[in-house]
């Protein structure tokens, strides 16, 4: 019975809209996470949901219950603050069981789920201890210790792992995510860090400026992002985007990028609804930025402003490409072939400009079109600043974007968008 | 070895140089003062005796079998007991509503605050008229109880109500401002966490604001009790320690054996005694209770 | 013209005495400068003498009544530097009574002490005992004799005279005198032209007059109470203290009656408040009509005169066996340590500052008693009186008046008797226990001056 409802919740502070109209249905024993860059409005959200923001305008409801105005206690709902909130005065076990003693549990309950609590966190030697004997990270499974303890169905946390260092960081994702597994409570969890938002939740809502952006299953927000804003903050690194025009026939059809000398034309294929001539934003995920043999498919080689996309499968041979693609200690899974635009893959000769080898990736940055661009590739690739390179991508991985709205103009996209709508107001 | 030991000492002459003059201040205007009247409260240095003389324990002898010392000792003690605890209650109560208070928050504290700001001695003036019997402020309020010809300043037991009263209501906003500080530290989250458990604001009181303020309120209550032994100007103005030493204080009775008396050596012995009790009051600060309350 | 000249001379004056101060190197410009304006401006006035070296003397005043009085007391001084061109005074306020004392403390303990100082008259064996003030008998008897001396009202030369020495002369006086309200006396059928004469008329009047809102009388015992005291005691007989300072006579039964007076007049007649009555506030509830009678100090004069909306009268205390009152105030001291020539200076000082006309000018602009007889003689001090005569009431209980209570070890002395009257006054101890405790504890500060 533990769904929460969100009904066009605004949130105005002097004039100011910091939460304009956000609706979603959270259902019961749902990981539900809210992201979005600071000052987004999603911890506002948050506390409006705990009661410790009045809500300005639109409507709450918990287990189908209206509660814009039950005060926090009433809510059932269990708190994790971002600095965990312990009384530094009082030992793990008396923070723990704080809020039952204000409730007046009965104190042999108290000391089950106490012990329980303890346990399943691994936290029963520390009992004894005051806060600031504690680790982080033990602080931090007091704090979970508290809600669990409370058994309320559901929880909220604010931010509770920005003060854990990474490593530790990465530990505790999976750990409060298999506890909220396990104890089949409401998680409603709100981020910065988008890593937490795809790896933690069952779906995410994407918050900008008080409002909201796409809600989704973290996989779908990140493969079709509703617009451009999701598209950049999804992701590390980030997708590379740049300014373009709709260009091309009817046979032909894809996106001019850049001016004068350094033009290059992108035959993406047909895509409904984008007229002739039109500006828009080209999107690719670094990962979908592969590097590709010396044999060449698709490429308009650069300095010649005249070349044009209908003449263009017009290629050049790119020193040195060979020898890299030989060099390669994964080569491409996707083979470049095939001279069908929209089928194949687009590849390009382009030259290095910086390279980050991680271990297990590595992250190429070259320019292309007078925009710099960056590639992902799996493994160790020692390529030098300097080297042209030849990369490709499948058409299918573009996404083309509204350079005004930013709404993403690929009309499966639109229509996934327009589905969880549905979903939403259906239920 | 012998470059490491040679930067050692250049740091340490450097920390030297760096509390060099304050140290000189400190030595200069306290610590031998300090030891000149140890020494001088061993002597005998009064009009009766031209050129003083070592006396032994005779002047702290003479201290223990006087009448007026013992009573401005009680006095004293009374009048922090009076003061202290009750100014500090005060303090809290109004930081506690300065810090509530949505509007005219400013206009709140700069009201508490304000009698700290003003000097004791014009806080004596004003009070000397609003206990004048007849015609004062508080004679006036007090004849709507019938009550109108209270002496206050004139008759032994009112006088130390009338003092206690008036430093309670100079202190209470000078501790209001640490408590507001203090406030300040505790984190809003952990209000929050209790709002969520749905503590009464009584219980949030108890088991949150009082200890974390517990630090805060040790330090205050040093201050305080020090300065039920430091304030005597209101003395000077209001009551010259009388009726029959009923208002005086063991800071005014040193002031009246040194500069009416012209008994340097019982002056001196005096505040041997006064420094002695407020040294302890220190000591138990710094060594007892600081360790206890601090969580941080 | 005369004033141009004049304030360019006190400014050339000043100017001398800012550079004869400043830097110690140039003392002879400053006097050259003083001496030529001086032979310029004031023709004749000994501008000859002045050629030599300047003598600077430094003058410790307090101011204890209300009033601009450091500028009137700053302008004798700029007044009798004008007519001696080889002195240069250079007065120094120095805050209350007290305070004045506490800095000559000090400076006599730094071997600084100032070349005279107004003190309180009652300092006169503290002084003594820190060895602190020169006897000025030599310079009495070189300039103004006897004469000089006994032109003072003897009430306030006994605070002066110790083994037949003159250690000071009086300067700021004052006495205790009885204040009543005129129409307060025919409200309730008393001639208003015959205040109260004896204790026994000054109950039958308090208890006439008293009524709800309006006590009888009041007199003040806060801080001081051994001063009002002290005028009881001289009615009932004599008084407190020997004259050599060493013995005191607090419970006398005479004493013990006076004080059962006071207490009567609280407790069992009900017309003066309980407890201790505050010094300052009784001249206000007397001008507010909130007590008939005071008893009080003539400083007080002035300040009654001006604001008092009803007829007022100023008498003698009323009397037991006599008449009697002690004096107070301060007087001129000179100190030790200090060259002859600088003395014969102070004293040239002294002598300025008490002449019959300056003294009656000073009693006119302050309220304070003018300290010679002489003094109601002056043209200004008949004009006064008779325009104001009830200043002359206070001049005529002179006759009656005695010195200040004043021991060796004053200041313990005089507490041990102000803690016993507050006690009493309060209802804490009996008239003659707390007088007997004073008496044994000032026997025993007293000792060591009797050995």
């Amino acid at each position: 019975m533990a769904e929460v409802e969100l009904r066009r919740i605004c949130k105005t502070f002097d004039r100011q809209t910091v939460v304009h109209e956000v609706s979603a249905l959270i259902e019961p024993g749902e990981f539900f996470v809210l992201v979005g860059p600071s000052g987004c409005g999603k911890s506002t959200t948050l506390r409006m949901i705990a009661g410790l923001e009045d809500i300005s305008s639109g409507e709450l409801l918990i287990g189908g219950k209206q509660m814009n105005h039950v005060p926090p206690s009433g809510r059932s709902i269990s708190m994790v603050f971002q600095n965990y909130a312990l009384y530094p005065h009082l030992t793990v076990k008396e923070n723990i069981l704080f809020g039952l003693k204000v409730r007046k549990v009965d104190k042999q309950e108290q000391a089950k789920r106490l012990a329980h609590a303890a346990e399943m966190l691994g936290i029963s030697q520390l009992l004894q201890r005051k806060p600031r004997e504690l680790s982080g990270g033990q602080r931090q499974r007091v704090a979970l210790g508290r809600a669990i303890v409370s058994q309320h169905p559901i929880c909220l946390m604010d931010e509770p792992l920005s003060n854990l260092d990474a490593k530790l960081r990465g530990h505790m994702r999976t750990e409060i995510r298999q506890l909220q597994q396990e104890l089949g409570i409401t998680m409603i969890y709100v981020t910065h860090d988008q890593v937490e938002a795809m790896t933690m939740g069952d779906r995410m809502m994407v918050l900008r400026d008080g409002q909201v952006q796409q809600i989704g299953r973290p996989l779908d927000v990140y493969n079709q992002p509703a617009n451009l804003f999701v598209a950049e903050f999804t992701g590390s690194p980030p997708m590379n985007t740049v300014n373009g025009t709709w260009a091309g026939d009817g046979s032909c059809q894809g996106v001019v990028i850049g001016t004068g000398n350094e033009k290059a034309f992108l035959p993406i294929g047909y895509r409904e609804g984008i007229r002739e001539g039109a500006p828009v934003v080209l999107g690719i995920r670094p990962e979908a930025l592969q590097p590709f043999a010396a044999e060449p498919t698709v490429g308009i080689p650069d300095h010649t402003a005249s070349e044009r996309a209908g003449q263009g499968k017009a290629e050049r041979a790119v020193q040195g490409i060979s020898q890299l693609a030989s060099l390669a200690a994964n080569p491409v899974a996707s083979p470049a072939a095939g001279s069908d635009a929209s089928a194949g893959a687009i590849t390009l000769p382009v030259r290095v400009e910086a390279v980050e080898i991680l271990g297990s990736e590595t992250i190429v940055e070259f320019a292309l079109a007078g925009a710099r661009w960056k590639a992902k590739w799996n493994g160790q690739w020692p390529c030098r600043r300097g080297e042209m390179v030849r990369v490709g991508f499948y058409p299918g991985q573009i996404c083309l974007f509204d350079p005004q709205s930013g709404k993403n103009l690929t009309a499966s996209e639109s229509k996934t968008i327009h589905q969880n709508v549905l979903q939403i107001n259906a239920i | 070895m012998g470059l490491e030991h040679r930067a050692k000492w250049r740091i340490n002459i450097y920390a030297w140089l760096l509390l060099l003059p304050s140290l000189i201040f400190l030595v200069l205007f306290t610590f031998y003062p300090v030891l000149q009247t140890v020494i001088l409260s061993f002597y005998q240095a009064d009009l009766g005796s031209p050129e003083p003389f070592f006396n032994g324990g005779d002047n702290y002898r003479i201290m223990l079998e006087d009448d007026v010392f013992w009573k401005v000792l009680t006095n004293n003690l009374w009048f922090a007991l009076g003061t202290v605890p009750t100014s500090i209650a005060l303090g809290l109560a109004m930081a506690l509503f300065a810090n509530k208070a949505l509007r005219g928050k400013g206009f709140v504290r700069t009201a508490y605050f304000y009698p700290t700001v003003v000097p004791m001695i014009a806080v004596a003036n004003i009070w000397l008229f609003i206990y004048t019997p007849e015609y004062g402020a508080l004679s006036h309020v007090m004849e709507w109880f019938g009550h109108g010809g209270m002496n206050w300043l004139g008759d032994r037991t009112n006088v130390m109500f009338a003092m206690i009263f008036m430093v309670i209501w100079k202190e209470a906003g000078y501790f209001m401002i640490f408590y507001l500080a203090g406030l300040q530290n505790i984190s809003k989250e952990l209000y929050e966490s209790a709002s969520m458990d749905g503590a009464k604001p009584w219980t949030v009181f108890r088991r949150v604001t009082f200890p974390l303020l517990m630090p805060t309120t040790m330090f205050v209550l040093i201050i305080a009790f020090t300065n039920s032994f430091k304030l005597v100007d209101h003395l000077v103005i209001m009551t010259k320690g009388g009726p029959d030493n009923a208002s005086n204080l063991l800071l005014y009775y040193i002031y009246e054996t040194a500069f009416s008396f012209w008994d340097q050596g019982m002056a001196s012995a005096l505040t041997v005694v006064m420094v002695v009790i407020l040294l302890l009051v220190a000591a138990i600060q710094f060594f007892g209770l600081d360790k206890k309350i601090h969580y941080n | 013209m005369r004033t141009v000249v004049k304030g360019l001379f006190s400014v050339l004056m000043s100017m001398a005495l800012i550079t004869g101060c400043s830097s110690g190197n140039a003392p002879a410009t400053g006097s050259q400068a003083g001496a030529g304006a001086g032979s310029e401006a004031a023709a004749g006035s000994g501008a000859g003498k002045a050629s030599g070296e300047k003598t600077e003397l430094t003058f410790f005043y307090p101011v204890a009544v209300g009033g601009p009085l450091t500028k009137i007391v700053d302008g004798m001084a700029e007044e009798f530097n004008k007519a001696n061109p080889d002195i240069a005074v250079k007065p120094v306020y120095t805050g209350s009574y007290q305070d004045t004392t506490t800095k000559i403390q000090a400076a006599v303990q730094g071997k600084t002490p100032p070349d005279v100082a107004v003190m309180l008259s009652t300092e006169l064996y503290t002084m003594l005992d820190m060895d602190a003030i020169l006897p000025l008998d030599d310079f009495i008897a070189k300039d103004g004799g006897s004469e000089y001396v006994n032109d003072f009202y003897p009430g306030f030369m006994a605070n002066s005279q110790v083994d037949g020495k003159t250690y000071s002369i009086p300067f700021q006086r004052s006495t205790i005198v009885l204040y009543y309200n005129k129409e307060a006396f025919k409200e309730v059928g008393l001639d208003p032209e015959k205040p109260p004469q004896n204790w026994d008329e000054l109950v039958e009047y308090a208890t006439k007059l008293k009524k709800d809102g309006r006590w009888g009388v009041e007199i003040p015992t806060s801080g001081f109470p051994y001063w009002m005291f002290q005028s009881f005691a001289l009615q009932n007989g004599k008084n407190l203290m020997t004259e050599d300072g060493k013995k005191v006579f607090f419970d006398t039964p005479e004493n013990v009656e006076a004080l059962q007076l006071w207490v009567d007049l609280a407790k069992k007649h009900q017309v003066m408040p309980e407890g201790v009555i505050e010094w300052a506030t009784v001249p206000s509830d007397f001008l507010e009509g909130k007590t008939a009678m005071m008893y009080h100090t003539t400083g007080n004069l002035t300040n009654v005169k001006n604001n008092a909306k009803f007829d007022f009268g100023v008498a003698f205390l009323p009397a037991k066996k006599t008449f009697g009152s002690p004096t107070g105030g301060g007087n001129f001291y000179m100190f030790k340590g200090i060259d002859e020539k600088k003395q014969e200076a102070a004293w040239k000082f002294i002598r300025f500052m008490t002449e019959p006309e300056r003294a009656a000018q000073w009693s006119i602009d302050t309220g304070y008693v003018a300290t010679r007889k002489s003094a109601y003689e002056t043209e200004s001090m008949k004009e006064y009186v008779k325009t104001f005569p009830v200043a002359a009431v206070a001049r005529d209980q002179l006759a009656y008046g005695h010195a200040e209570l004043s021991t060796h070890n004053n200041g313990k002395v005089t507490k041990a008797l102000n803690d016993s009257l507050q006690a009493v006054i309060t209802g804490q101890a009996e008239p003659a226990a707390a007088l007997k405790k004073a008496q044994e504890e000032a026997d025993k500060i007293l000792a060591p001056f009797n050995k």
